[in-house]
């Protein structure tokens, strides 16, 4: 425990500070900026983003961490903070054509102050999300980081999709939040405080969950609430529609960003104070996994659309991920360590993905047939696909691959091989259905054409990338082959 | 008689959230929706003041987070009308009719 406004306080708090300023300068600065608003405004966000991370990753913390009132800050929770930043710094940066005509068969967005100030206020509840230290910070933060969501999702008024997609997932997403603060008000009645620290105590000194009706009423609630969040089954429902609506920059975000807060939100109750030792909870768990990996592959099997198609594929990627809750107890560091690195090589591969969708996107609608004679088109581009693909199915050398190794590691500390065996069937399954956007890809367009395919449908003109295209692409791929050949480089993960 | 006790307020308060809960799948109107949400959320909130009050009295943690999540509902009824809003103008109504454009049919449609 330390006091307010000494050393270790300020630079533990520093960077959510900073951050919930930034969103509200971020808010002005279309006020500010008469000419070229959207590039301001993205320029501010990056450079006060940067700042951010550049805080997170420099300022010191004392080895036990910090906490004060509702609000901690450990190594742990630094590197969901960067995770996110990156997340957000990483939409930013491919939000930015989408502001300008012509380069999207949607339209141009508009707002760009609401745009990146709703984004970085996302963000900020995302901080105190895994921050708290009490179900008040927590339901707080819930829901400062999913709210602005909703207004994302909808912010492309004329296009009905935009609209409809945004009222589904703020209808469903209401559901959730009552649901979650009908659960945590079950908890309080169980513990008499809304402090992890009192739950903890409660969660592990009775006798059986039985004798405790109102504790287990509220972990199945706010298990639901976060399964919403996480698109996990039985609560994936919203997830397709929501992605194929939003903006493209917007649904990156969702599979990315809000992904990795969603399994950051369980992993700070379900691997923290409700880590029930009398209960198996692991089990639940390990069936959501196995439904949520079946009804990803299934459903991304049969999508032509691409943004179903990866929302399909981000279910299946949160079945994996769900793996790592079914370790038991003294698997706690393991599941985050392995969760953590997964949420960041998933997010790699889903942006190389999405800056794919959004070249080819310029032209085409987003769908996978328009793909096709993406290697004649950009060399580049396709091999960036493939290396995203190829990562996102987990394949040896790249990163995807030491990720799901982890993943099933954690579970078979408690001996869930069933878990890990359906796991690997998924993993073979997705082969296909990822290989078919390689195929479209590296398909020459003769055939195509031979086929009688529309040559409407297939623009085959040549993709060029600006400068800070290529320099993007080359990252993107840079991090997929080197976070799998040299993970060690995260040792920053396991340090700290 | 009913007595006022702890079982008799949570009682109250699930069948709210179930009211609410059931108004959200069964209205057409938006705007009902809205209302059906509101409805859970104030069950959701009889239980956290109930608790507090029958039995945790000696702290009122309960009651801040009652008065936060009222806060946290309005914002949510915000967002929530400005779509409505935006939809009525989009299409004259505000029925959930008017927002079934995505969908599996659509994407199979397209391909």
């Amino acid at each position: 425990m330390s006091t307010p406004f000494s050393t270790p306080f300020l630079s533990a708090f520093l960077p959510d500070l900073a951050l919930l300023v930034l969103a509200l300068v971020v808010l002005t600065t279309e006020i500010v900026f008469r000419k070229h608003q959207a590039r301001w405004t993205a320029r501010v966000a990056v450079a006060g983003l940067a700042a951010v991370l550049i805080l997170l990753a420099a300022l010191p913390l004392p080895s036990g961490g910090v906490a004060y009132a509702g609000y901690q800050v450990t190594r742990s929770v630094v590197v969901w903070k960067q995770l996110f930043a990156l997340a957000t710094l990483a939409t930013i940066l491919l939000s930015r054509s989408y502001f300008r005509n012509g380069h999207s068969l949607r339209g141009a967005l508009a707002n760009p102050g609401a745009f990146y100030g709703l984004l970085l206020f996302s963000t900020t509840g995302m901080f105190a999300l895994v921050s708290a230290r009490d179900l008040l910070t927590f339901y707080i933060g819930l829901e400062l980081a999913t709210l602005p969501l909703y207004a994302l999702t909808a912010l492309q008024p004329r296009n009905a999709g935009s609209i409809e997609a945004g009222s589904k997932y703020m209808l469903m997403g209401a559901f959730a939040s009552a649901l979650s603060l009908f659960g945590i008000s079950f908890l309080y009645g169980a513990a008499g405080s809304l402090g992890f620290d009192a739950l903890a105590k409660v969660a592990s000194a009775q006798p059986s969950l039985s004798a405790q009706p109102f504790l287990l009423a509220g972990v199945l609630m706010l298990l639901g609430s976060l399964g919403f969040k996480l698109a996990m089954v039985p609560f994936q429902m919203w997830a397709p529609d929501v992605y194929e609506g939003a903006p493209t920059a917007v649904t990156a975000f969702l599979s990315t960003g809000s992904k990795a807060a969603a399994v950051a939100a369980t992993t700070t109750l379900f691997l923290g104070p409700l880590n029930l030792p009398r209960i198996d909870l692991g089990a639940i768990f390990a069936l959501a996994a196995v439904l949520s990996l079946l009804a990803g592959t299934l459903g991304a099997m049969r999508q032509s659309n691409l943004r179903r198609f990866i929302a399909y594929s981000s279910i299946a990627q949160a079945g994996y991920m769900l793996m790592a809750f079914t370790g038991g107890e003294g698997s706690e560091a393991a599941a985050r360590i392995a969760l953590q690195y997964n949420l960041l090589v998933y997010g790699t591969a889903s942006f190389a993905l999405f800056f794919v969708v959004s070249l080819v996107g310029r032209s085409a609608p987003e769908t996978i047939p328009s793909l096709r004679g993406l290697s004649a088109r950009s060399p580049a581009l396709a091999a960036l696909l493939a290396l995203s693909l190829f990562s996102l199915i987990g394949i040896p050398p790249l990163a995807g691959f030491l990720g799901k190794f982890l993943l099933f590691a954690v579970a078979a500390r408690n001996g869930h091989y069933t878990l890990i065996f359906i796991g690997a069937l998924a993993v073979a399954l997705s082969f296909y259905y990822y290989m078919r956007l390689l195929k479209e890809a590296y398909q020459p367009v003769q055939t195509a054409e031979n086929r009688g395919a529309p040559a409407s449908a297939v623009p085959l003109s040549p993709i060029r990338l600006s400068l800070a295209g290529k320099c993007a692409a080359a990252l993107l791929a840079i991090l997929l082959v080197v976070l799998g050949t040299c993970p060690g480089m995260l040792n920053f993960i396991a340090s700290r | 008689m009913i007595g006022l006790n702890l079982a008799n307020a949570l009682t109250l308060s699930l069948v709210l959230v179930l009211i609410g809960a059931f108004g959200m799948l069964r209205r057409r109107s938006l705007i009902l929706v809205l209302l059906s949400i509101e409805i859970m959320l104030n069950g959701a909130n009889l239980a956290l003041i109930s608790f507090n009050f029958f039995l945790w009295g000696t702290s009122e943690t309960g009651h801040y987070l009652y008065m936060l999540s009222i806060g946290v509902a309005a914002v949510e009824a915000a967002v929530g009308l400005a779509m409505v809003i935006v939809i009525f103008r989009n299409t004259r109504d505000v029925t959930r009719d008017r927002v079934s454009l995505l969908g599996e049919t659509k994407a199979e449609a397209e391909a």
